[in-house]
């Protein structure tokens, strides 16, 4: 923030403001004075038409850097130039008068504008949000002065006084304007921005900028036609009362723009004596709104209730038409912060009054009344308004995508957009005829997308009139894997004529898990000459406790996982049966992953159940790709059994880190994501967080998300030190609350990638970046002050990465290393522990038996290949648990290594920090590299 | 099923594979399809990937495990893509899509790391 600049912009747009106040009012006063108020419809209608023609003219002519700068500087002088012509107009009247009063209104308000974003360049981020509503404080401070002081000055000096007044008020603004640009030329223009814009096609970004600013445009527009219209119900009338006035010659007043404004038109033409009208000309966007028909007021309480109630009014109309920034005007359309200021001018001198004047047009010229037609004037004014909530909420979700792009966000993620549900009849018979596809993926993904779809068991009973028998038997899954209590009989007869064996199985064992024996006569009778059949009857019988062999449970253990699952937590059978059932099941290669599936379902309702579950655990910890498949296959009841589980059998921090690892993508299983992202354990509540922002649209869970981010927020305060692991661990709690609060956003219906980017940034980078990801933030997250002011003071501890001192310690040599600088504090403490410092002597082999090797000073050299302090030494063979036949051999001065044994590298790989950093340096070697 | 079809392409590169069928659908809604011309170039931005979808595509000759300019991806510079011979259809992962997936999939972590150490140590 430039304060001096800050502070300079407030004294001009101030005066600049009490210097049109005072301008105008002796202007329209003088206008009513000569023409009466039968041709106030006209003016401001010319009002807005000038305003808009004034505001084009002013952003062709500052496209140029050069031309603007003296634009700016001219503007000022302007309304010099007007204020000290405008007693010289009045008395020539006629045209004269007309022209210096359109000149009055447009220039103050072009003149205006210009100050304000003048203004904006000397802050941004946070303190634009504090100082610019000071500032339009400051401006609506300066326009009461004008008005409140106004009668007694035209009382001493007469109402030649106001004109000659804002003459004095310009000049001093201009004075004051350059000392502003002085100011901010010294002190530097935080507002301003990078003016960098890419144009370049390049896949992966935007290739040109999004509609948004059409958007904003046709929505500022809207909103001054429905703003007009509000003018013209809350003014029919007052004009038949103000022409009785005049043909009466009693006093009138003029209210204006904003309050201060009105009162000082009321001093310039007398003050009313109680009882007398009051022509309201007061505009929603004060400049611009059309107002042809003013209605009778009484001036006082209720002239300034009604006004504040119309501000009120509009206000709250505009925050919910707005998705992300308060005011979705030039603040929506110029992502860059440099490109915002001409966008203001545009919306508020161009479309807005372009809106307004249009409005108003249609009802001067077909003569409505809203009281003759109050339906159709509804009407209108509400089709209008939805166009404006439409045409505002794409644009801010646009800006919100603009915004976020510089950060790596892809539109549609910026935005919001998901997966179209498939309400389609059509589609959905495809997609259910894909579910029994051949290929397992295919019909995977169709299944995903039925259930993300939240197709009902009846719908899909509906289909099993299907020709194909694959899709019959997908259905019938389908089926057992919902809530379906409802369509047993249905199911029970389409099982009964279900002429397909492995179809038929199936359906017996989606009757089973309903708990229904309706199937079992059917399938004993085709039991004989079906082994697909004869097993699905002896699971149904297990199921139904007709019998207790622990080869069936065998057998449906390894075939039919999700069932044997909720079989055994429905009945919890004999748990020997279990234990052998899921001891040859896992140790077989070709049915590990459905035995692990019927573990990690079952949860740990028995203590086999429970011994099952842990060696899948201790399996998903070693990084099991069988068991990692397995949490893919889950179903709402295993998720919700092993959730259970989770809490009450508290199974160990890695296990649980594994588990939640295990669930990233895996949208059913957010339950059991969110329940780890509630856990004691920092690490588990990282990667928990992470799972959830990669499944897209997890299921909603804003108190959860919230609890996570005052949570997250509790561990970045509590993490005040200034050594290296509380750097870490701020940087951790950071990201964590940030991803809590992008799932809140996605919760609530809003995107959850611009924060999950803005997380990154924020703990990564600084300079532009790092502000760049707080701007996001504070448009999507400013319902969240503490999050925003957590943001500031974790900014504000200075540089986020590095450290100046030379490591000596075996910690400090590991946390110096781009592999292990993110580590959480707890994991480095177990890295730590086996880890020591060697030295190298010259020529001696650099590369270590079972260890991790990087060095920390001296040089090494691996074929034609130097290395230095940083490099990891037969990184390759780490990874692959072996040591690479090539050898590194340090160099002439030796070197000195930090030397991790393999194991404990490989502990600490599941942290995602860990290993994108060991990505990032693989990625570095050139390929086919032996060196390691 | 345009959804469906997107992300059947994108279950079967190897890297992707490990997700589950819910961030595939994910992944194929926000990923942008590029048609490349024949034997044109068409850069890529920093950060971001493609899969290939139709045809033979290279991204200065560099592909892991089904990514096109992962490896230019991790170390944040930028890649050209371009169709060898013929017309070809890409999926271009937006960057912040890649590092979301990277950061919370060890299966995609682990398929991503197993890739990158046999490109650098292939014989």
């Amino acid at each position: 923030m430039n304060r001096a600049g800050y502070r300079l912009g407030v004294v001009m747009v101030s005066l600049a403001m009490t210097a049109a106040v005072l301008l105008r009012s002796f202007a329209d006063g003088a206008f009513l004075e000569a023409f009466g108020a039968a041709w106030l419809p006209h003016l401001v209608i010319a009002h807005a038409g000038a305003l808009a023609m004034l505001t084009l003219g002013y952003d062709a002519l500052s496209r140029r850097r050069a031309a603007a700068a003296a634009l700016d500087r001219a503007l000022p002088l302007t309304l010099l130039a007007v204020a000290a012509l405008a007693p010289v107009a009045v008395r020539e009247g006629g045209a004269a008068l007309v022209v210096t009063v359109l000149a009055t209104t447009a220039v103050s308000a072009v003149t205006q504008l210009a100050l304000w974003n003048s203004l904006a360049l000397s802050l941004a981020g946070r303190d634009a949000r504090r100082g610019l509503p000071r500032a339009g404080a400051a401006v609506t401070a300066g326009a009461m002065v004008a008005g409140l002081g106004a009668r007694p000055l035209i009382g001493a000096a007469g109402l030649t006084a106001l004109p000659a007044l804002a003459a004095m008020l310009a000049l001093a603004v201009t004075v004051v304007f350059a000392a502003q640009r002085r100011a901010l030329a010294r002190g530097g223009m935080p507002g301003a921005g990078p003016a960098g814009r890419g144009r370049r096609a390049t896949a992966g970004a935007h290739r040109r900028p999004p509609p948004h600013r059409d958007l904003a445009r046709g929505g500022r527009g809207a909103r001054a036609i429905v703003g007009s219209l509000v003018e013209v119900a809350f003014g029919a009338g007052l004009k038949a009362s103000l022409a009785a006035a005049e043909a009466d010659h009693r006093p009138r007043l003029v209210l204006r723009g904003h309050l201060g404004g009105a009162a000082g038109a009321a001093g310039a033409r007398g003050a009313a004596p109680a009882g007398h009208p009051v022509a309201v000309v007061h505009g929603v966007e004060p400049p611009g709104a059309a107002h042809p028909r003013p209605r009778r007021l009484r001036p006082g309480a209720e002239a300034l209730v009604t006004v504040a109630l119309l501000r009120s009014g509009d206000s709250l109309l505009r925050a919910a038409t707005c998705l992300a920034p308060p005011r979705p005007g030039a603040h929506a359309v110029g992502a860059a912060p440099g490109d915002r200021a001409r966008w203001k001018v545009l919306l508020r001198g161009g479309a807005t009054p372009v809106g307004a004047a249009l409005a108003g047009t249609v009802m001067v010229v077909t003569g409505s009344s809203p009281w003759s037609h109050p339906h159709a004037f509804a009407a209108v004014g509400a089709a209008v308004a939805a166009v404006w909530l439409v045409a505002v909420r794409r644009s801010a979700g646009a800006f919100v995508s603009a915004l976020a792009r510089p950060l790596g966000v892809a539109a549609g993620a910026a935005s919001g957009r998901r997966v179209a549900a498939g309400a389609d009849l059509d589609e959905r018979r495809q997609l259910v005829l894909a579910c029994g596809d051949d290929d397992r993926a295919t019909a995977a993904l169709a299944r995903a997308r039925l259930r993300r779809d939240g197709v009902a068991p009846a719908e899909l009973v509906g289909l099993l009139d299907h020709d194909r028998a694959e899709v019959r038997r997908a259905l019938y899954r389908l089926v057992a894997g919902a809530d379906a209590a409802d369509v047993e009989r249905e199911l029970a007869v389409a099982v009964t004529i279900e002429d397909d064996d492995e179809a038929l199985a199936a359906g017996v064992g989606a009757l089973a898990r309903l708990g229904s024996d309706a199937g079992l006569e059917r399938g004993r009778s085709r039991a004989p000459l079906s082994t697909e059949v004869a097993a699905a009857v002896a699971g149904c019988e297990l199921h139904l406790k007709r019998r207790d062999d622990g080869a069936s449970l065998t057998r449906l253990l390894v075939a039919e996982p999700a069932w044997a699952a909720a079989m055994w937590r429905a009945r919890r059978g004999p748990d020997d049966a279990w234990a052998l059932a899921f001891t040859r099941g896992f140790a077989d290669p070709r049915t590990r992953a459905h035995a692990a599936a019927a573990a990690l379902g079952a949860g740990a309702v028995t203590p086999a159940a429970a011994s099952a579950l842990d060696a899948v655990l201790r399996a998903l910890v070693d990084g099991d790709d069988a068991c990692r498949a397995a949490v893919t296959t889950l179903d709402d009841g295993a998720v919700a059994a092993l959730s259970d589980a989770v809490v009450a059998h508290r199974p160990g921090a890695p296990a649980r880190r594994a588990l939640a690892a295990a669930t990233a993508g895996v949208g059913v299983a957010a339950p059991l994501a969110w329940t780890l992202a509630d856990a004691d354990d920092a690490r588990v509540r990282d990667v928990a967080l992470a799972s959830l922002g990669a499944m897209g649209a997890p299921a909603g869970d804003a108190a959860r998300a919230a609890r996570a981010i005052t949570r997250a927020l509790g561990d970045l305060a509590r993490a005040d030190g200034d050594d290296a692991d509380a750097r870490v661990t701020r940087r951790r709690a950071l990201r964590r609350a940030l991803a809590a609060a992008a799932l809140e956003s996605v919760a609530a219906g809003r995107p959850g990638a611009p924060l999950r980017a803005a997380a990154r940034h924020l703990s990564e980078d600084a300079g532009p970046a790092a502000r760049r990801a707080l701007d996001v933030v504070q448009e999507v997250a400013r319902h969240r002050p503490a999050l925003l002011d957590a943001i500031e003071r974790y900014l504000g501890r200075g540089p986020v990465v590095g450290t100046s001192t030379a490591p000596t310690s075996v910690r400090a040599h590991l946390r110096a290393t781009a592999l292990f600088a993110e580590l959480d504090p707890a994991d480095l403490d177990q890295l730590e522990r086996a880890a020591c410092v060697r030295e190298v002597g010259p020529g001696e082999s650099i590369t270590g038996d079972d260890e991790l090797r990087m060095i920390v000073d001296g040089t090494a050299r691996a074929g034609e290949i130097e290395l230095g302090p940083g490099d990891a030494v037969d990184l390759v063979g780490a990874v692959h648990r072996q040591r690479h036949p090539a050898t590194a051999v340090a160099g002439e001065r030796g070197a000195r290594v930090v030397a991790v044994t393999t194991p404990a590298f490989h502990a600490v790989l599941a942290d995602p920090a860990v290993g994108l950093a060991l990505a990032r340096m693989l990625a570095r070697l050139p390929a086919r590299a032996h060196h390691g | 099923m345009e959804a469906l079809s997107l992300a059947r392409a994108l279950a079967r590169c190897p890297a992707l594979r490990a997700l589950g069928a819910d961030a595939l659908l994910d992944l194929a809604a926000a990923a942008e399809p590029r048609a490349l011309a024949a034997d044109a170039t068409v850069p890529l931005a920093p950060g971001a990937v493609a899969v290939v979808i139709a045809g033979d595509v290279d991204a200065d000759g560099d592909e892991l495990d089904g990514l096109l300019g992962l490896t230019a991806a991790l170390t944040a510079r930028g890649a050209s893509l371009r169709a060898r011979g013929d017309d070809a259809r890409v999926l271009v992962l937006g960057a912040d899509c890649v590092r979301d997936l990277l950061e919370a999939s060890a299966p995609m972590r682990a398929a991503v790391l197993h890739g990158l150490a046999a490109r650098a140590s292939a014989p």
